[in-house]
């Protein structure tokens, strides 16, 4: 449900599969509004709303949800964007990379004497996996002088209880939850070139991709309900 | 002691066929030994020296159950046919009749093909257990299953004349993808299912669902009782989140978002100084936004909240 709510910068009802999304879908207005070419893996969870327009181009089009590898996928969007003209419309890319996930993460052989203290040793080889690629991807983004007009947002939908306390799971037990409320915390990160004063220690509620966007001077209309949320407070760190 | 009884003093098969037959049973028992501790075991986490134990306990219980099965399939055999009782009955296609009805060697050998097939499915183990096949694989697993009952129906083929398997699978996928191109919308049991073997927390969900004890039962009850969200499903309200958008000014930056599923923000080196494994995301950290106070508008997978009082 954490995916939903990226996608509409804010809280939605508590259904994964969102019926007439297309009013809620504020990321989606977004890129629609500004014309960009969408490269995206599709699961079952956007393909519920999402446009199959000439837009869109799938990348992992013959792969299951859980199949989907960070590395494979941003190679393949590496050969996506080396295809494209300079004149060409901006892309918007997403993926949800299984690398981590725990259905994938208790099935990794893991090398002889490849150890990470203190930490889930297969979690931690999947987040190492997805590191490489990313490192990888931004390497590339800086060869081919894409890195100073791109926004890179990585970011998480929730983290899985890996034994803390005796429990185990991944939907309803979370690990780590903040104190006081049902939400816990996600990673997010956000690499643009506009870096001026660094909104770092904004209280987001996962509309930080949204927040991002409007940052990089993408959202040029009035804020509406999700972004007018007290819960967005700017301070310097 | 079952499976002594069941095999070892079976005299039936003669000794090469009791041989044989205890050969087949130590088989057996490995193979679903392997498919426990690779297939079901490792998807729960649940490895080490307890999962292969639990695992290989599972494996000759089975292999017992089987064993036992056999042996009264044999008890049957020699009663409804005792003018044959002087030819040594084949113990291996005994048991594949066990289950099938109609024995040949050949079937039961395939049980002990099939079974370390599925745990060790090509590309390694790694792969061994998906939530959901792809399409591609789906057809490819479809089209072996075709070859080999192919095979098997020459000399199974009263057995096999009433089961198309090809016909079946086409149908299956036919209406999978019919289901998600037009419904869009996952049947909630069927995800369930899927997830429960994998995941706890699924589990939960599906007890909640199926109320299948007293206990959970009574749990639920009173939970559902004491939510505030009315039994029929919620419909999500249909509102504009954002006012109705302009085109942005000026250049547009290419946007690359990446959501990794299940990435904890502690085990990324920009939000925990103890993590070494993530350089190359710590050297992007350095050179960009990192909100220190992100967080998910819910965290939960795939549930109905109003079924456990989650919404309350």
């Amino acid at each position: 449900m954490s995916v939903p709510s990226i996608w509409a910068g804010g809280m939605i009802i508590h259904v994964v599969q969102q019926s007439a999304f297309a009013r809620r879908n504020t990321l989606m207005k977004l890129v629609d509004a500004n014309d960009y070419a969408q490269m995206m893996t599709v699961d079952n969870i956007v393909e519920g709303f999402i446009a199959r327009d000439a837009k869109l181009q799938r990348l992992g089009e013959r792969m299951g949800k859980t199949e989907f590898d960070a590395c494979r996928t941003l190679a393949e969007l590496e050969r996506s964007l080396e295809t494209r003209g300079p004149h060409e419309s901006p892309v918007f890319f997403y993926a949800l990379p299984q690398n981590v996930h725990i259905a994938t993460s208790a099935l990794r052989k893991m090398p002889a004497g490849e150890r990470y203290p203190g930490f889930f040793d297969k979690v931690a080889a999947g987040v190492h996996e997805v590191d490489a690629c990313v490192g990888h991807f931004v390497s590339y983004l800086k060869r081919a002088h894409l890195s100073d007009d791109s926004v890179i947002i990585l970011t998480s939908d929730h983290g899985d209880s890996l034994g803390e306390e005796g429990r185990w799971g991944h939907a309803f037990y979370l690990y780590p939850e903040c104190d006081a409320c049902a939400a816990h915390r996600a990673p997010a990160v956000v690499a643009e070139d506009a870096r001026d004063d660094g909104c770092r220690r904004c209280r987001v509620f996962h509309r930080h991709c949204a927040h991002a966007l409007r940052a990089a001077r993408l959202h040029s209309a009035r804020p509406g309900v999700a972004f007018r949320s007290a819960a967005v407070r700017r301070s310097r760190r | 002691m079952m499976l002594a009884r069941a095999v070892g003093r079976e005299r039936r098969f003669g000794f090469v066929g009791a041989l044989r037959c205890w050969g087949f049973v130590v088989l057996l028992a490995a193979s679903v030994t392997l498919v426990e501790a690779r297939l079901v075991g490792a998807s729960l986490a649940f490895t080490g020296r307890d999962a292969w134990v639990a695992s290989a306990a599972l494996g000759i219980a089975v292999a017992a159950t089987w064993a036992g099965v056999v042996r009264a399939c044999a008890r049957t055999h020699a009663q409804l046919a005792p003018q044959s009782s002087a030819a040594t009955p084949d113990s291996l296609a005994v048991f594949a009749g066990s289950v099938a009805g109609r024995g040949t060697r050949i079937a039961a050998w395939s049980v002990l093909v099939v079974l370390p097939f599925v745990a060790y499915w090509p590309g390694g183990g790694s792969r061994a257990i998906r939530l959901e096949l792809s399409h591609a694989e789906a057809e490819r697993a479809g089209r072996v299953a075709h070859r080999v009952l192919r095979c098997l129906r020459g000399r199974w083929r009263s057995a096999c004349a009433r089961i198309d398997i090809r016909r079946c699978w086409r149908r299956h996928l036919s209406r999978r993808s019919r289901s998600t191109a037009v419904s869009r919308h996952v049947e909630p049991g069927v995800v369930l299912e899927r997830y429960a073997p994998v995941d706890p927390s699924f589990r939960l969900i599906r007890d909640a669902r199926t109320m299948r004890s007293a206990e959970t039962a009574e749990h639920y009850a009173f939970l559902h009782s004491q939510t505030l969200v009315p039994p029929p499903r919620v419909h999500p309200v249909d509102i504009d989140f954002v006012s109705p958008l302009k085109p942005a000014e000026g250049r547009k930056p290419h946007v690359f978002l990446l959501v990794v599923d299940s990435m904890r923000r502690d085990y990324v080196s920009a939000y925990n100084p103890a993590v070494t494994f993530t350089p190359e995301i710590g050297k992007l950290a350095a050179d960009s936004f990192v909100f220190q106070r992100a967080f998910t508008r819910y965290s939960g997978t795939g549930c109905r909240c109003r079924r456990s009082g989650r919404a309350a």
